[in-house]
């Protein structure tokens, strides 16, 4: 019950009593009711207007980075004898310094600071409204506002390092690069023999074809190494992502995505990335540091989601990727996305898939589950399926036990066969 | 103990023993009995942080102080035990909103400001108390209504103001 109303029927049944009773002695203890109201009421500001700033020190950090707030209350009012100020932090975040709420007193134009520190974990934090209470001395009347906030920090994943990946799209771009182009020029791979032709370095000549043929020169050629296009496509589907109490498999895919997206553009590949799930969240393919900024970004607020219309990869917009260039998905895989990849592959594109294994996850985080379940191996079986028609159609496919780092998983998958990943040992 | 406890204590035993001893006086020896248990109950509710019981026991020391009054037990021992319960009400409470803060800015301060308020509201009470329990006018029965009405009136416009202004 309300503080002033228990008061004020306290005293209003104090003067029925004595009125009733014609007993002005009981009169006299609703005095004391009476006289605190009226100080509690006569102490309340009387008009509330009151600013919050939150300013951050930083905007942008690293999972785990400490960002440092300070909140700002002014009082543009009259005076307020107890201010409650409640400072909440958005799900995600952690307060690693300073208080939730504080309460505090503030004359006319007076102004109160406080300071907070606090971590998080990937993603894009609109600062929460700041909730402060206006109370009179005694706390009898209270008035409640809700001063919001423009502030946001992003906490993009920090990327982690990945050796080069062999990949071998059709086609490449006109600048030098790590990645085989198919063609042949200058480079370090032997790739063909041809006629000497006026200028070639003699040290390029093969003496022993030239002896052999006795019609002239002929002269070695190596492949050419260029930078290629690389799509990145990161499955955000609801319904391929599995989700077990806080965890989830789609931040192994974000973190996946992170590091290879780091790994491409320090390589000097033009990559761009594709967030398929609720939405389709496009970055424009770009080059070097600032593209990887935008990709970082993109990762930080990207987000599972439902969408009947794309629950399927079928309305997949691959006419965004160049012709002929690589794309690398990070997807759980569902047994519907084979058709589409293979057509994908047909199209002419150098497909890359890294699964991280639902299966593995959904194990290790339900210990009741044993994993020579009928329901598991059956599950396992199925995936199998999906694993070895996309094999069979020429995708690169690497199914990722998410308690293993990529790297260690991308290592013991880089045995070279042709400059491909050789993905098909491990079981699935 | 803090200084706030040590005053809570000091008005929670002053109340009870107030009461106790006009129940005391009137020779109603079980009734004095209670009311130094509920005061020990308040103390109890008040150090287990029983936020719920605050309000019940002030209705309680109400209904005990009126009580003695209509009873014709003395009034100004029952009438300062009102006001050492109706302090401690207060300052438990208050107490509560302090604990509830992570932080408190200045808590000598706000402490004293509310202490302050509160010795204003006791001693202006204190004062009306006395002056209306020693001086007795007998009014009609129409002037007692009139009055009435009147606070009535004043009390409606109060709430209405109240209301308007959202507290």
């Amino acid at each position: 019950m309300n503080r002033f109303w228990l008061l004020f029927v306290l005293a209003t049944v104090d003067f029925l009593v004595a009125l009733i009773l014609r007993n002005g002695a009981v009169a006299v203890l609703a005095v004391p009711l009476l006289i605190y109201l009226a100080a509690g009421l006569q102490a309340m500001p009387e008009n509330v207007s009151i600013d919050a700033v939150q300013v951050l020190d930083q905007n942008l950090v690293n999972p785990g980075d400490p960002v440092n707030a300070i909140v700002t209350i002014t009082n543009h009012g009259s005076r307020i004898d107890e201010l409650e100020v409640h400072i909440p932090l958005n799900p995600g975040l952690d307060r690693i310094e300073g208080p939730a709420a504080v309460l505090t007193q503030l004359a006319p134009e007076q102004t109160g600071q406080f300071a907070l520190t606090f971590t998080g974990s990937r993603g894009v934090y609109k600062l929460p409204d700041i909730e402060v209470v206006t109370r009179d001395v005694f706390g009898l009347f209270s008035h409640s506002l809700s001063l919001p906030q423009s502030g946001r920090v992003t906490i993009p994943p920090s990327p982690d390092r990945l050796r080069r990946l062999p990949i071998r799209p059709l086609e490449t771009r006109g600048f030098a690069g790590p990645i085989p182009s198919r063609l042949g020029g200058s480079g370090t791979d032997f790739f063909d023999v041809r006629e000497y032709q006026l200028g070639d370095p003699l040290r390029r000549v093969n003496w022993r074809i030239t002896a052999r043929q006795n019609r002239g020169l002929y002269t070695n050629d190596y492949e050419l190494e260029r930078t290629a296009n690389v799509g990145l496509i990161l499955d955000a589907r609801q319904s391929s992502n599995i989700e077990i109490g806080q965890d989830t498999i789609f931040e192994y895919s974000i973190a996946a995505i992170a590091a290879l997206a780091a790994m491409f553009l320090n390589d000097g590949n033009r990559v761009g990335l594709l967030t398929y799930g609720y939405g389709m969240e496009w970055v424009f393919p770009g080059y070097g540091k600032v593209q990887q900024d935008r990709i970082l970004r993109a990762l930080a607020k990207a987000e599972t989601g439902h969408n009947f219309s794309l629950d399927s990869l079928e309305n997949l917009p691959v006419r965004l990727f160049p012709a002929k260039s690589q794309i690398v998905m990070v997807s759980p895989l569902s047994q519907s996305d084979a058709e589409t990849l293979v057509r994908l592959r047909a199209r002419g594109y150098e497909v890359l898939m890294i699964c991280p294994d639902p299966i593995s996850f959904e194990l290790k985080k339900t210990p009741h589950i044993r994993a020579d379940d009928p329901a598991v191996r059956l599950a396992r079986i199925e995936r199998r399926l999906v694993v070895n028609q996309l094999k069979q159609s020429g995708i690169q496919l690497l199914n990722w036990d998410v308690d293993l780092p990529l790297e260690q998983i991308l290592r013991s998958a880089q045995f070279y066969r042709g400059s491909r990943l050789n993905l098909s040992e491990k079981p699935v | 103990m803090s200084r706030l406890e040590r005053i809570i204590w000091i008005d929670l035993i002053l109340s009870s023993i107030l009461s106790a001893g006009a129940y005391a006086l009137g020779s109603q020896g079980i009734v004095a009995f209670i009311c130094i248990l509920a005061g020990c109950a308040w103390i109890v509710a008040f150090q287990r942080r029983w936020q719920w019981a605050g309000n019940l026991i002030l209705i309680g020391a109400f209904l005990i102080t009126a009580s003695g009054v209509v009873l014709q037990f003395n009034p100004y021992l029952l009438a300062f035990s009102f006001l050492a319960a109706l302090n401690g009400w207060d300052l438990i409470h208050f107490s509560i909103r302090v604990a509830a803060a992570d932080r408190v800015n200045d808590l000598t301060g706000t402490q004293n400001v509310h202490l302050r308020k509160l010795l204003e509201v006791d001693i202006f009470s204190s004062l009306l108390m006395v002056l209306a329990l020693t001086v007795q006018l007998r009014l009609p029965f129409g002037w007692i209504l009139l009055l009435g009405m009147a606070t009535v009136i004043v009390l409606t416009r109060l709430i209405k103001a109240i209301q308007n202004q959202n507290l």
